[in-house]
């Protein structure tokens, strides 16, 4: 009786019957979103596994249409005859089109598809056909990475955020990206109340100081011809645990032409840190500095 | 072989984790405390009054192991095939599940309580490691907003209350072990760390929206930039804890049973037949 129990156990137990060949999987890297007419279209980014010797990740692009996000990627699984699979989902583009409601649904089919992750970054493109074909979607990782990382002049977004901002209510913000001879940066899209807002050039600085997702980045100031104060902020935080804004920032100064001391160049820092911030928040703003460098001439 | 106190303390943690874990998703700080509170009060009485030499309590205890076994084989079979074995049929999973639950059960007792103890060395470690890992992620500022706030306090504190008496009903009447309010205050304090966590690291919205939020917190963990994807370091904790849970309510009810039925082949038939019973009730709620 036990044996017969065991075999019985051993049978259901294996794991041969759900094994699916690598041959039989669309592995989708990036996708993209929009909607027209009611339709949603649907361009993948699907690894292409017959490409053995390339170095690089060979990808094909498939456009699909369809009325539901979950009828759309049956579709594609249909027209590739493969399993979606997700789990390698790096970046998802969306454009103006994806509205309030466009986006719940989107976040319902991520929420509820226990294979991805919500790691992966959404930006907003409007030429989501071209960016799909001609571009990798790590090209548009490292840009974004890079940038949010050296100059803090974009917003690192991903799913999570999405979600997180989404039912938070709070705005969504999302790195823009153009192409023309090659794939830039152009500023951020702000969605709130079912609209795109554009923000753009030190704006979007000021507003990462406010997300507290300031890395590093540079701060010019001309005090004579062709005389410059010249900083590196290295570090920053901003703290929401007390009533006031208070923000940290430990900079390095690395040109100093105008010969300020320490006191001055705080000063200047602070003021204009102070009269950008107080447009975006009525709390009251505390900055304190760690300065280090040749400030004393 | 006589149960050590220790042994019992440790099978009573693991339960009661078990079911926080499993009902974490519709809690919030303040039902925690209260249900906490509650759940102490009713046991102290029922220390008191040593309701469980009667045999009305056995019977209610029984009871309660038999829908608390339905309901959660539904939810554990769920669990497994969301996160574990997704490309599986339910009834595949629940058949096999139901293989395992009677077969460390029917080993009696003092077998399932040492398996218990060696598998809870597992889940401390796993609980701390968990802990280790997900720090970086924590976002204080998830904890500035009202963290006690509630939609249905009455609803969510009731509810738990009994998932939290549950695991001292089937522990303590079985081990003649005198039950310790120091059991009761590490488990709560091991409910509050896990909790405070959760929250701090998806913030209150997100915790009520993904079903199983103390796995989600892993999936945003990424070690040293190349390991990732180790939500089955939860996933397995969940797995141990509900495991057990079931296999300690079918021991309930076999005890209850083999109280008035003497004879080893009527109790086989009868073994059987809760076999398929709690098979095809399962099944059906599904």
């Amino acid at each position: 009786m036990k044996k017969l129990l065991i075999l019985i156990i051993i049978i259901f137990i294996t794991g041969c019957d759900s094994y699916i060949e690598l041959n039989d999987l669309a592995i989708i890297n990036t996708i993209g979103l929009e909607k027209e007419n009611n339709n949603y279209k649907l361009y993948a980014s699907v690894v292409d596994i017959t490409e053995k010797e390339s170095l690089d990740i060979p990808t094909t692009s498939y456009q699909v249409t369809g009325t539901s996000l979950n009828q759309i990627i049956d579709n594609l699984s249909m027209s590739l005859n493969k399993k979606i699979y997700m789990s390698h989902l790096n970046l998802l583009i969306i454009n103006d089109s994806i509205k309030t409601k466009e986006l719940e649904e989107i976040i319902n089919f991520f929420l509820n598809n226990n294979e991805t992750r919500e790691d992966f970054l959404v930006v907003n493109c409007n030429n989501i056909k071209d960016i799909i074909k001609k571009m990798k979607f790590q090209e548009i990782n490292d840009l974004i990475e890079n940038n949010s990382r050296n100059a803090s002049e974009t917003i690192k977004t991903t799913m999570y955020d999405v979600i997180k901002n989404f039912y938070d209510k709070k705005n969504i913000y999302l790195p823009s990206i153009i192409l023309d001879s090659s794939i830039s940066l152009d500023g951020i899209k702000e969605f709130k109340n079912n609209k795109y807002k554009e923000i753009k050039g030190e704006d979007i600085i000021y507003l990462n100081y406010f997300l507290n997702k300031i890395d590093t980045y540079k701060y010019s100031y001309t005090c004579d011809d062709n005389k410059y104060l010249y900083l590196n902020i290295l570090e920053s935080n901003t703290s929401f645990l007390t009533k006031e804004l208070l923000i940290t920032n430990e900079i390095k100064v690395i040109t100093n032409d105008c010969n300020y001391n320490k006191d001055k160049i705080e000063n200047i820092f602070n003021t204009n840190l102070k009269t950008n911030l107080e447009k975006l928040t009525n709390k009251k703003i505390t900055i304190k500095n760690t300065i280090r460098g040749t400030y004393e001439n | 072989m006589k149960i050590k106190k220790i042994e019992t303390r440790i099978t009573y943690f693991i339960i009661t984790i078990g079911l926080f874990l499993l009902n974490i998703k519709n809690l919030t700080l303040l039902s925690i405390i209260i249900s906490n509170i509650l759940s102490l009060l009713f046991i102290f009485l029922f220390e008191k009054l040593n309701l469980s030499k009667f045999k009305l309590t056995k019977f209610l205890i029984m009871i309660i192991s038999f829908i608390y076994l339905l309901f959660n084989l539904n939810n554990i079979t769920i669990f497994i095939g969301d996160n574990i074995l997704r490309e599986y049929s339910i009834i595949v999973i629940s058949l096999t599940l139901l293989f395992l639950i009677f077969y460390l059960a029917n080993k009696g007792y003092h077998t399932l309580i040492k398996v218990i103890l060696l598998a809870t060395y597992f889940i401390i470690f796993l609980i701390f490691i968990s802990f280790l890992i997900t720090i970086p992620y924590i976002d204080l500022s998830n904890l500035t907003i009202n963290i006690f706030k509630t939609n249905n306090l009455f609803k969510e504190t009731i509810l738990y209350t009994f998932n939290l008496i549950y695991p001292y009903l089937l522990i303590y009447p079985l081990s003649n072990t005198k039950f310790k309010v120091s059991d009761f205050l590490v488990t709560t304090l091991f409910q509050i760390l896990i909790y405070l966590l959760i929250i701090s690291i998806l913030g209150l919205t997100l915790e009520s929206i993904y079903k199983y939020p103390y796995i989600t917190i892993f999936k945003k963990v990424s070690l040293f930039g190349f390991i990732e994807r180790i939500e089955i370091i939860p996933s397995l904790n969940y797995l141990f804890c509900f495991y057990f849970l079931l296999v300690l309510s079918y021991y309930q009810i076999l005890n209850y049973l083999s109280l008035y039925i003497k004879k080893d082949k009527n109790l086989n038939i009868i073994k059987i037949f809760l076999f398929l019973l709690i098979f095809l009730v399962s099944l059906a709620i599904q």
